[in-house]
Formats: C-alpha cells, structure tokens, sequence
C-alpha cells in the first residue's frame, strides 16, 4: 500500500483520540491542535521507524505522549478553554452533560502531567498492558499508579461538582 | 459523588470534537514543521550560512586580487574562515544531537534525550559563544592590522576606539545578558523535563 494512503487512514482512525489526549493534556484547544498536529508530523516522519513489535495504535499514542511530555509551558499554566462554543446555547440536558465534560477535563488537568496522561489512557479503555508499554512503566508500578491517580481524580471531580 | 465508573462513561460519551475538513486540512499539513525539526532548521540554517560566508571570504582572497602588502591581511582572512567553518562544524554536530533524538522510543528515555541536549546547550552556551566572539575578533583585528598600514592616523585611532569600545560593551554587557538569560530558559527547560521523569518513576 502506498505510504501516502497509509498516513490518511491512521490519521483518520486516530486523530479524534489523540486530540482527546492531547485536549486533556493542556486543557487548551489550540495547544490540542497544535499537539495533534505535532504528533502526526512525527508519526510521518517516522514511519520506517516502525517495527511491527507493537500495533500502530500503541506506537501512535506512544508519539503522542512523549510529544506532550517534550512540549515545554513557556511560562504559560495549564487554562481551561471553556470558551469552547460547543458549551453554550445548547438544549438543558446536552448543556449539562457537556458540562460534565467539562468538569471531567478540567480535573484531568489538575493532574500531573504523566498522571493525566495514563488516566487518559485508562479513560479510552486501553488495557494495561498496552498503558505500561505505550509510557514505559512495569505494569505493577503501573497499577499501583492507576490506583492513586483514579482516586485522586474522583475527589477532584467530585469537589468540583460540590462548588 | 461520582465514581470513577461514571467519569468513565462521561468520558465515552465525548465524540469527535475535530471536523472531518479539520482531520483533512491537518493531514496535508504533514509538510510542516515539528518542534524538533525547526531547532535542527535552526542549526542546518546557521551551517550554511557560516560556510557560505566562509566560502565568499576564501573566493575574495585567492581571486580578489587586493595585493594586500602583508602576508598577515591574507592570514586574517584565512583565520577568519576557518572560525567560521569550526562553528558550522559545532552547528552540524549540534543538528546531529537533535536528530538523535528518539521520538519513538519510551517517554522516560526521550525526556532524558532532550535533558541530555538541553545539558549539552546549556554547557556550550557558557563556552561557545565567547571563544566564536573572542576568536572572530582577534582575526578581524589581525586583518584589519595589515589594511590601516599607511592610512591617516586619525582615522584609524577613531576607528580603533570605536570598534574596542563595542566589543567591550557587547562581550561584558551584552553577552552576559544573553548567557544568563539562556542559562535561566534552560535550567527552567530542565528542571521541566526532571520533574516529568520523576513523575514517571515514582510509585
């Protein structure tokens, strides 16, 4: 298959869920793009790289992490865009459930930076095995991990909903 | 009070938040440039300007034909090129250092390779750039040397004090300012990149 025609399905098939991690990650839209963006120019980039010895959607979430880890503040903290249009003039019970969204992420980004990523990872599902090969962590300290960030993301968020 | 099963399932309940003309219009963006690939863009830019440079002045001197009086005018320009040349060889090994980085590799080993780079910069700052300024400008001097023989005196006194007095204000004022506040963005950069790979290893 064409390399060209394989970037455009792997970009299709993963970019929503890159941008989600990349999203919880900065909690800003623009940076969410811009990383997205970052991410898939190395993925090009590195394309002969691949192996095999994993399947793409690891290989491709592991580009994605260490693209968020490198990417540096420059003096600017984590802000939550809440200007997002999609949290306004919806009908009351979509409103509140983007609201919960909303919520979700903003704890997320009260996270530490590598702790909001493997929540994130949790968050999609992915079992934890692929988790600890895509950040590079035995899958014990892994759980051990997991355990603490659920714990402390559920009393984030409840906080939150409190206020 | 939610469980972390609910948050789940909020979460699941996210769809897609880019458009599909978004998802097209960044996949033909693949021509662009990553973070990685502007500093090397950087370094690479910085070669090739500096052999270039170093090219022209070599072109002037062997077909210029000057007939510059002393051999040390000649040695000057030769001088000049050659630091021109040794900081486009430390550009290019520079570039390779950055291109050495793994992006595919695990986060705590790529977090280590930019610490890695950002420690080699942060020692080559402290060096690099006052021996590239101090050497240029011991070779300007020594070119400059063999031109003001048998020029008006004035002149030369004029430009002398002028040309020191830059120099000075450049290398003690200037270029310390510059040092320190590369030293403040790399030590920030690092000490970054520390905290995320102890965030990692921790339990």
């Amino acid at each position: 298959m064409e390399i060209n025609t394989d970037f455009k399905e792997l970009y299709k098939t993963n970019s929503n869920a890159v941008y989600k991690l990349c999203l919880g990650y900065t909690g800003d839209t623009a940076l969410a793009h811009d990383l997205l963006q970052e991410t898939f120019i190395t993925v090009w980039n590195n394309l002969n790289k691949f192996r095999g010895d994993s399947n793409w959607n690891t290989w491709i979430y592991r580009i994605t992490v260490n693209t968020c880890l490198s990417y540096l503040r420059k003096k600017k903290e984590i802000t939550y865009d809440i200007s997002n249009p999609i949290f306004s003039n919806l009908p009351e019970e979509i409103n509140y459930k983007e609201q919960e969204i909303s919520l979700l992420y903003k704890s997320i980004s009260c996270l530490q930076e590598t702790d909001r990523l493997i929540i994130m990872l949790v968050l999609e599902d992915k079992p934890y095995e692929e988790i600890s090969e895509i950040i590079g962590i035995s899958a014990n300290n892994l759980r051990v991990k997991i355990h603490r960030i659920k714990k402390q993301l559920t009393e984030i968020y409840n906080n939150y909903e409190r206020l | 009070m939610k469980d972390f099963d609910l948050l789940k399932d909020s979460w699941n309940s996210t769809g897609s938040r880019i458009s599909e003309n978004e998802i097209k219009k960044i996949a033909n963006k693949k021509n662009k440039k990553s973070n990685k690939m502007k500093l090397q863009h950087q370094q690479s830019l910085g070669a090739i300007l500096l052999i270039s440079t170093a090219i022209f002045i070599a072109g002037l001197g062997i077909f210029g034909n000057f007939n510059f009086e002393y051999w040390y005018t000649y040695f000057g320009m030769a001088l000049i090129c050659l630091i021109c040349l040794a900081e486009a060889g430390i550009m290019l090994f520079t570039f390779k250092k950055i291109k050495d980085i793994d992006e595919t590799a695990s986060p705590i080993i790529h977090l280590e390779q930019w610490n890695d780079y950002y420690l080699f910069r942060k020692k080559q700052a402290k060096w690099n750039m006052p021996l590239y300024y101090i050497a240029l400008n011991l070779a300007i001097i020594i070119y400059a040397s063999g031109i003001f023989v048998g020029r008006p005196w004035k002149g030369i006194i004029i430009f002398t004090v002028v040309y020191i007095a830059w120099m000075l204000f450049a290398y003690f004022y200037l270029g310390k300012k510059t040092l320190k506040k590369e030293d403040d963005r790399l030590n920030g950069i690092m000490s970054e990149l520390k905290s995320k790979i102890s965030q990692i290893n921790q339990e």
